[in-house]
């Protein structure tokens, strides 16, 4: 316990230092939620004098759903990126840059440090989702009308973002910690995330995997049901497997 | 095709006008915040040791590539402390 909120605190001060909330800010909330729906909103008029009047037809009939599923898909991409290559050396730098030979030799345990670092930066993934979520409501609002998209719709959609990151972040926590250079982990992580949006393209499996929560978040108006359970599961078995293999791993690994 | 490319007409012109006039109050903060992070880049590449690149190439790219710039900067331009000492 005294190690968790040691390393609690030691990660809000290197976070502010080496401006990782500074950097998440922006692949979080700025491009995806702010500009995002900006640029959708001016993009029908940039091109109106360039287009066909037929092509231009499809720009007018935006809602405020299509919107928030515009956003949702920038949004998953922005955020995946930014995460993976932001948070890639988590464990990695700590190992590669000698920084755990003192602390392991004043007494800290390995599960303390992990927990403090995945709990610190699940808490940080989690609250720039749901002010991201918020803040696109705000200007899809303003920018656009019509659909049913709602506050309720838009806390939902927004759970499933942050479970199914929480997940990820769990998986680049293990990896970096196996990898001695943050950028492998960081790469793996990336490309796991886009390439299981491939499941999702088969009706019999796409339930099982974490993959599904993005593409239930983007289903205005049917976004909990009971499909979403073994995905649920699913994704919190993977957050326990992989924190608990990230803390055995430190365990094993030689820090001098 | 060509005359649809040209045509643009003083009606499209003034709607589009009013339509940023509109979006000003969401414009100007996000203006604000793309100028105040390349400033704030910036300072950070006067008073610190860069890596990778010399620091001129660094001010250029934080002034030309608009919010990727500083970021990138911010990533991976600073000269960490521990890295000094390896």
């Amino acid at each position: 316990m005294k190690s968790f909120k040691a390393y609690f605190k030691k990660e809000i001060t290197e976070a502010i230092r080496t401006y990782k909330y500074l950097v998440l800010f922006f692949g979080f909330i700025f491009w995806p939620a702010m500009l995002g729906p900006m640029m959708l909103k001016l993009l029908p008029l940039i091109l109106k004098n360039y287009m066909p009047a037929e092509t231009m037809q499809l720009f007018s009939d935006f809602t405020r759903d299509y919107a928030f599923q515009s956003f949702l898909s920038d949004s998953f991409q922005f955020m995946l990126a930014f995460m993976a290559f932001v948070l890639m050396g988590l464990l990695a730098n700590e190992v590669r840059l000698k920084r755990l030979v003192f602390p392991y030799s004043r007494g800290a345990d390995p599960e303390g440090v992990v927990l403090a670092k995945y709990i610190h930066y699940a808490i940080t993934v989690s609250l720039f989702i749901l002010i991201a979520f918020f803040i696109d409501y705000l200007y899809v609002d303003r920018f656009f009308t019509g659909g049913i998209l709602s506050l309720k719709i838009l806390f939902e959609s927004s759970l499933l973002y942050i479970l199914y990151f929480c997940t990820l972040l769990s998986i680049l926590l293990y990896l970096s910690s196996l990898f001695r250079r943050g950028l492998a982990a960081g790469f793996t992580v990336l490309i796991l995330g886009f390439s299981l949006s491939i499941f999702n393209q088969f009706d019999t499996i796409k339930a099982y995997f974490p993959n599904y929560l993005i593409l239930k978040a983007a289903d205005i108006g049917h976004v909990f049901d009971s499909s979403l359970i073994p995905a649920i599961i699913i994704s919190f078995c993977l957050i326990i497997l992989f924190v608990f293999l990230s803390v055995l791993r430190m365990k094993k690994i030689d820090v001098a | 095709m060509l005359k649809r490319v040209i045509n643009i007409t003083p009606i499209d012109i003034n709607f589009m006008t009013s339509t940023i006039l509109s979006m000003l109050p969401f414009i100007i903060p996000l203006l604000i915040i793309e100028y105040g992070l390349m400033i704030f880049a910036l300072v950070q590449a006067a008073r610190n040791e860069v890596a990778y690149l010399p620091k001129w190439a660094w001010i250029l790219i934080i002034v030309f590539f608009s919010i990727v710039g500083p970021i990138v900067f911010l990533i991976i331009g600073k000269k960490k402390e521990t890295e000094n000492n390896d």
